[in-house]
């Protein structure tokens, strides 16, 4: 029987490159298509024979980052658990838990910065959040000073917030 | 020869070279698309950069595979964006307490922890019930998962079997935490 093989498959195996009716094809699809978090500006630089660009290397804002963003994470875990157990803390310790966290929060920051806005896609907005972030932390530490020479201080005033 | 799926005439704007026709230097476009018939199809010389445009541009028109509405809900992942929300959502808090303080001379509003308990103990009992849990559970959480986060930088625990045990007990310490702290 293998001799009408072949003339039979022609035919069965054509009709399926025909153009088939739009609504056909959305019909084979159970769940509605979700954009999530689309692509961001596709960016195409050079040809595919150019070589891979190396990163620029600086270890300060390499390894040494990484081993700092450790150290105040490892810090902060002392600093943060003498309020609950104390009470209430010196103020120049309040002052290094409230500095430690506004670091933290600066690196965390940038973290996101570089993941959400990569330099690749958006080299603007991505450098504009970053001379941001520079700007916002550097109030924040004033403001922190402020708080911490005219006010209570960061223990005392969760505090008082919390048993208001 | 097969005629294109419809398809591909919604997707793309410009016409498509078909599979089967003979190669075609990259700096000529193909101009006219015949289905069936195979007629000679007229070319149109072009630049290879205008070439190179024209990739980009249909490249920013091909759809990506989907990953977040497909990506199977897991421990791992759902406690790794649950730590970055939770930062994300208590730096800003602090940021912008601090940033609304030192523009307080500027603005006139200075926000001073009298001025806030007082307004917070004003507020009914539900809001401030509701905003303390909103605070505590984040704060412990993220401060459970950071230390899970360290111990995972000593390249410990770093095995599947762990990662999930690690995540419950961060999961089982926010909750015991917060609830000591908010009655």
């Amino acid at each position: 029987m293998s001799f009408i093989r072949p003339t039979l498959l022609r035919p069965v195996v054509a009709p399926r490159f025909v153009a088939a009716p739009r609504t056909a094809i959305a019909a084979f699809h159970a769940t509605p298509k979700h954009n999530i978090m689309p692509a961001g500006p596709q960016v195409i630089d050079g040809t595919i024979n150019d070589p891979a660009p190396v990163p620029e290397q600086n270890s300060k804002h390499g390894a040494y980052h990484w081993s700092f963003e450790r150290l105040l994470s490892v810090g902060l875990i002392p600093l943060t658990i003498a309020p609950f157990a104390a009470g209430s803390v010196h103020p120049v310790l309040d002052a290094t838990l409230g500095a430690t966290l506004v670091l933290h929060s600066h690196i965390g920051f940038q973290a996101c910065i570089a993941d959400y806005f990569p330099m690749r896609n958006w080299p603007t907005l991505h450098k504009g959040s970053k001379i941001l972030l520079n700007i916002g932390t550097a109030i924040v530490l004033y403001g922190l000073y402020e708080f911490e020479t005219n006010d209570v201080g960061i223990t005392e005033a969760v505090k008082r917030v919390w048993t208001a | 020869m097969f005629a294109r799926s419809s398809l591909q005439t919604l997707r793309h704007p410009l016409p498509i070279t078909p599979t089967a026709r003979p190669h075609l230097p990259s700096t000529h476009r193909l101009l006219r698309f015949s289905s069936i018939h195979s007629t000679k199809a007229s070319t149109i010389p072009q630049a290879e950069s205008e070439a190179h445009d024209i990739l980009v541009q249909q490249r920013r028109n091909r759809p990506i595979a989907p990953h977040l509405s497909i990506y199977q809900p897991q421990l791992t992942w759902y406690l790794s964006g649950l730590n970055r929300l939770t930062g994300i959502t208590l730096s800003s808090l602090f940021y912008l307490y601090f940033l609304s303080y030192a523009a307080g001379p500027i603005t006139g509003l200075v926000p001073s922890s009298a001025a806030v308990a007082a307004t917070f103990a004003g507020m009914p009992l539900l809001v401030k019930g509701v905003t303390k849990m909103g605070l505590i559970f984040p704060f412990m959480f993220h401060g459970f998962n950071g230390i899970r986060h360290l111990v995972w930088d000593q390249a410990k625990a770093l095995d599947l079997k762990n990662v999930y045990r690690t995540g419950y007990g961060v999961i089982a310490m926010t909750v015991v935490g917060s609830l000591y702290y908010l009655m």
